[in-house]
């Protein structure tokens, strides 16, 4: 089940808050229930999938009391932390990289792997498996006393609104509220707006950009002497897929920061308009946060600590990049993309870009580069792709520049890529803080506006989306 | 900002009101269909059944969609759009809507389906029967359709192409409409409606016509030796203008879409039919006159007029011609589009067996041709039906 089907929408949504709401004289009944909704949501996916989810939860449960024992008992605990870590990493190598591995030896190796090609990784996998360790780690460093409640904990681990695109928890930041909040109606209106917000980014931008990358980068695979992807196409499959990547993770992260609003729980922002950026590192301080502050906790600060000499903090941060681009996907794509930002990042504190005195232009040029190029790393699925897709943008495969296509393409979506580029950059804030706030007669006109323009941007993602699944045979078979 | 928190708080009581409302209206409309196709699960279903079905229906069929389809399809021509549904259909300079495809089709199964072609026709022939495919024409009309540049038409001419080169190669008969339909006085716009897949009933009419002339030049059989049942003055022709909307432009909504004229065509003359059909299952049986046994008027009511002949596309049907038992006996294996011309060819045989393999309940085809004896078998289907399930007989 996604966020932005109609069968969330109309009625997981409203049944899960309306009972939410119905028994607010009880946190504890209250955090049962979404326990329960969040199983249901997971199971949706696949029924046999909540049952690994349940062994998970139960066995992290079991490891964060047995560290925490030990802790208390002063035993070693080093031993059992490490163990409860690789337990938690070996699902995720299954789901993540033995499939892939499968379908790549198999054939070499002459054996039959399609059993093991045909593996599903669960919804929320890594996300899960951070979770995880990110509470067994907090728990191993005291630095959160340990809630022992299990249905908290299973929260924790479970919460629906994360599963799908996070923001990635540590857990030190959420047990506290997890146990005690109050959601206020200030909360849940705020939730909405946010929520709908990010389904609009979702559905109205990141869909239909989506579309466009996947056409142009399949045709790209393709391409030779079935077709030919001219450099104008590829440079417009290139924007589409950043504007993509972009409103599809920011909408998923509004989302899931609205729901979490709605239920009374407040996250960090995972998103600070990273396209804005004017570097490598100042859009690693903007791009999905969660993920490097999980990192930069859980992987680099353990690492730091036992020496923090300039050529370890290389190989430290180069171990990092490694295990983000990893976290992707086994193909090599993910490890060059990984690779390519641990360069930009190093080579940038190198020579103490922010230092330098550089026009804001070139800078701009500069970040955009780093950015774009990352993303061909991160969209092409294979090493034979990649060097065909940057053939084909650099006009290096006899594929020459100008493309009907991409006008085509321009032409048909003009809107979206328009709205795309506009919502990416800080205009919005901007103009709200201009025009919302103060006491005038117009700020007083934009807030009255603000509910239309949200129930128009409700109403346009309803449109859109019962016409990506209207099926009208099947709404004549009510007849 | 107390201001502005009062208005997110409007439409949070707004959004929360709206939804809970339509979400208990929706779901009350659709139960029906909920218990429909749930009870409709076999006793074998899984969960994972189970929750597809949920999915599909919920997701699918939602109370008012017509009418938020039809403001998708307004927004769309606000926008200039020549494309709907993510390039599911676009449009022609001449409003002719086509399935979009950016994956030119290059490879095909039509060897094997040919092989499997040769297979039935050496069979038939062993019992003193013929075999003719006939192909439906594409929606892209190389010569005639016109898009705007680089908009990814499907052009599946080529399926067509390789079709009728591998039947050519095992000798095998074959009717090409689009070449009929070029030969013919109907101009190219009235080939095929623009809202729809499928040719226009007076195209299927001048493809049934050649296919008597066929028959009687090269197979010695005058089904028509006065020219009467292919002379269109012998027809009634009831024009609906602007009122018929096909599968296309039914995705796509009406304003993206526009509308087709619809030809209705009848005999004149004198006919009396028996027509037997299995629909989910259920067998059915209707007699009387062509309007009457061959023509399914709740096809009218839906406003999908095409498949009023011989009630669409079904699993099996057999039409008994009640005032000529000395005509041939046909079997057609075939989709949708053979409909009307199986209608026009009804008054001169005697029998007419009608085997549609995609209607969704196979039939055994190498059983059915064992037991009863036709003399002409005809195997019709558009290019993007020309798969693996429609030609699901003599299977190497």
């Amino acid at each position: 089940m996604l966020y932005s089907s109609l069968i969330f929408i109309l009625y997981f949504f409203p049944i899960t808050v309306g009972v939410y709401y119905l028994i607010r004289f009880s946190q504890r009944l209250q955090n049962v229930w979404l326990l329960i909704a969040s199983l249901l949501f997971y199971a949706w996916g696949g029924p046999l999938h909540v049952i690994f989810l349940l062994a998970f939860i139960a066995i992290n449960y079991g490891m964060g009391i047995t560290i925490d024992r030990l802790q208390k008992k002063e035993a070693p605990v080093k031993p059992a932390l490490a163990a409860a870590c690789t337990l938690n990493l070996i699902p995720l190598f299954i789901f993540n990289y033995l499939s892939p591995l499968a379908k790549g030896a198999g054939p070499l190796l002459g054996l039959n792997t399609a059993a093991v090609s045909s593996i599903v990784a669960p919804l929320g996998i890594a996300l899960i498996t951070l979770h995880s360790i990110s509470y067994l780690v907090d728990i191993y460093r005291q630095d959160v006393k340990m809630d022992k409640d299990p249905v908290h904990f299973a929260l924790y681990i479970a919460f629906f609104p994360l599963l799908i695109g996070g923001p990635i928890l540590q857990y030190a930041d959420v047990v506290h509220q997890i146990a005690r909040r109050n959601a206020t109606w200030e909360d849940f209106s705020q939730g909405v707006c946010r929520f709908v917000i990010g389904l609009g980014k979702k559905v109205l931008i990141a869909d239909a950009m989506a579309l466009i990358a996947d056409h142009i980068f399949n045709l790209s695979a393709m391409s030779g002497s079935l077709t030919s992807v001219p450099a104008s196409l590829a440079l417009v499959g290139l924007i589409a897929f950043a504007l993509q990547i972009y409103h599809g993770l920011s909408g998923y992260t509004d989302m899931a920061l609205g729901l979490g609003r709605i239920f009374g729980f407040h996250y960090r922002e995972n998103f600070n308009y990273p396209y804005a950026a004017l570097s490598a590192t100042d859009f690693w301080t903007r791009w999905y946060t969660s993920l490097t502050s999980w990192f930069n906790n859980y992987v680099m600060a353990p690492l730091a600590i036992r020496n923090s000499s300039n050529d370890r903090m290389v190989r430290n941060t180069f171990i990092m990049w490694l295990l983000i681009g990893l976290l992707f996907g086994c193909e090599w794509t993910f490890l060059i993309w990984g690779i390519w930002n641990f360069a930009f990042l190093i080579f940038e504190r190198v020579i103490e870009l922010e230092n330098i005195n550089i026009p804001l232009i070139p800078r701009r040029i500069y970040a955009l580069v780093f950015m774009l190029m990352g993303w061909i790393f991160f969209r092409t699925g294979d090493l034979y792709q990649l060097s065909v897709f940057v053939g084909n943008l650099l006009g290096r495969n006899g594929n020459g520049f100008f493309s009907d296509m991409a006008l085509m393409f321009i032409r048909e979506y003009w809107v979206v890529f328009l709205a795309g580029i506009v919502f990416s950059t800080p205009a919005v804030p901007k103009l709200e803080a201009l025009l919302i706030g103060k006491q005038n007669a117009w700020s007083k006109t934009c807030s009255a506006v603000y509910p239309l323009l949200v129930a128009a941007l409700l109403l346009f993602v309803v449109i859109f989306l019962i016409r990506s699944s209207y099926d009208p045979f099947l709404a004549s078979s009510l007849l | 900002m107390n201001f502005y928190r009062r208005a997110r708080s409007a439409f949070a009581i707004l959004f929360i009101t709206v939804l809970v409302a339509f979400s208990i209206l929706n779901f009350t409309t659709r139960l029906p269909l909920f218990r429909t196709k749930l009870s409709n699960l076999s006793a074998n279903s899984g969960l994972n059944d189970m929750i597809g079905t949920v999915n599909y229906i919920a997701n699918g069929s939602v109370l008012g969609e017509e009418e938020l389809i039809y403001s998708h399809s307004l927004l769309q021509v606000l926008l200039g759009k020549e494309e709907s549904g993510g390039f599911e259909i676009i449009k022609g300079n001449n409003g002719e809507l086509s399935y979009g495809n950016f994956y030119p089709v290059f490879t095909t199964h039509a060897e094997e389906y040919a092989f499997r072609m040769r297979q039935l026709r050496d069979y038939e022939s062993s019992k003193g029967s013929h075999v003719i495919f006939i192909n439906a024409i594409d929606l892209f009309d190389r010569t005639h359709s016109s898009y705007a540049a680089d908009l990814p038409v499907n052009d599946q001419n080529t399926i067509s192409d390789a079709m009728l080169y591998y039947l050519q190669s095992y000798g095998i008969d074959y009717l090409d409409s689009r070449k009929v339909l070029k030969e013919s006085s109907l101009p190219p716009e009235q080939y095929r409606y623009n809202t729809d897949i499928h040719w226009t009933v007076e195209a299927s009419f001048e493809v049934f016509a050649s296919l008597i002339e066929k028959l009687s030049d090269e197979y010695d059989l005058d089904l028509d030796p006065d020219s009467y049942y292919t002379n269109p003055d012998n027809y009634t022709q009831s024009l609906f203008p602007q009122s018929y909307v096909g599968i296309l432009g039914q995705r796509a909504s009406v304003p993206f879409s526009g509308m087709d004229n619809f030809l209705f065509i009848e005999p004149d003359f004198q006919t009396q039919f028996t027509l037997d059909y299995i629909r989910d299952n259920v067998e059915y049986t209707v007699t009387g006159d062509f309007n009457k046994a061959l023509i399914n008027h709740s096809y009218w009511d839906n406003g999908y007029l095409f498949a009023s002949y011989l009630s669409g596309q079904t699993p099996w049907k057999r039409i008994t011609n009640e005032l000529s038992q000395t005509g041939p006996r046909f079997l057609f294996i075939c989709d949708s589009f053979a409909m009307p011309m199986i209608s026009f060819l009804a008054p001169i045989a005697s029998e007419i067996h009608v085997i549609c393999p995609l209607a969704g309940q196979p039939i055994d085809l190498e059983q059915y041709v064992a037991e009863y004896d036709f003399d002409f078998v005809f195997v019709e289907y558009y290019p993007g039906n020309m798969t693996e399930e429609a030609f699901d007989f003599f299977i190497r």
